[in-house]
């Protein structure tokens, strides 16, 4: 099973939801899925018990690409910035303008098992 | 009010452990109901006297680490099992183990209750930290980690368990 298939299963019971179709790899934890910010210290927990990855909140957060104050304007991300989270992340839907706060809210499943997957390669 | 379900914490080891005595008395009006006529200490009371223990150890943890503006919430409770009955006449001995403890984060520990060497509850408790924003709260949260730990004795951590 990948990394993203067996997150699925374990997101189930933390946010509540009975039918693993409805975590789909590209839905946001906290916009599609309705995970609110305590459901993510029992995510963290089971990621770290039953995969064996310890992941900070910060990285979910990804204060990584936002907590250095050259990388915002105006409390978004600059252009430099969408491209390399494009990349980290193997996606296109990071643009320019993007806020801190929309970054939190639009961390997906499969975001999480990429940054899961980099862990466990390293 | 708040209601206080530990009576006395005897030993704390700053990030490590905690140790704390309940006693159940008759006296105690939740009997009239639980059951009358068949006196049983709830459950859940005791797992939440395992919790207060826990959380004094976590926040005074964390304010002996430099993290003073922080407060530990229950978040999930994990294998909670309760294997005997409790009775008035019975003192429990809690036992508080830290399994995980990232003080940014959030932290796990291992509690069990005993009376007499047997054991009544075991199971796993998950804290998230929450941010103190207001002084006044501040205030109040340090008066009710000093009373819980007026008669404690404290053991200083050893820097490789943090």
């Amino acid at each position: 099973m990948n990394t993203t298939d067996q997150l699925r299963e374990l997101l189930m019971p933390v946010l509540g939801i009975t039918s693993i179709d409805e975590i789909k790899p590209e839905s946001a934890l906290v916009r599609d899925l309705g995970a609110e910010s305590i459901d993510f210290v029992e995510i963290l927990y089971l990621i770290e018990t039953e995969m064996g990855v310890k992941i900070k909140i910060q990285e979910i957060a990804m204060t990584e690409y936002s907590s250095d104050g050259n990388n915002l304007q105006d409390g978004k991300i600059t252009n430099e910035i969408a491209e390399r989270l494009n990349k980290d992340f193997n996606t296109d839907r990071f643009t320019e303008g993007t806020t801190v706060k929309e970054l939190f809210e639009s961390f997906t499943v499969k975001d999480l098992a990429t940054i899961i997957d980099k862990k466990r390669d390293s | 009010m708040r209601f206080i379900l530990v009576d006395r914490i005897d030993e704390l080891k700053i990030g490590s452990w905690a140790k704390g005595v309940k006693c159940i008395s008759q006296t105690n009006e939740i009997f009239e109901q639980h059951f009358p006529g068949y006196p049983l200490m709830p459950g859940s009371l005791i797992m939440e006297g395992l919790a207060q223990l826990s959380g004094v150890l976590f926040e005074y943890s964390l304010m002996q680490l430099g993290h003073t503006h922080k407060r530990p919430v229950l978040t999930l409770v994990n294998k909670m099992k309760f294997r005997r009955f409790a009775t008035p006449g019975d003192k429990l001995d809690y036992d508080c183990r830290v399994k995980l403890f990232y003080p940014d984060e959030y932290a796990v520990a291992t509690v069990t209750a005993k009376c007499d060497g047997k054991l009544y509850a075991e199971g796993e408790l998950l804290f998230g930290f929450a941010d103190i924003l207001d002084e006044k709260l501040l205030k109040l949260s340090v008066e009710a980690i000093e009373s819980f730990l007026k008669n404690t004795k404290i053991i200083a951590s050893d820097e490789s368990n943090l």
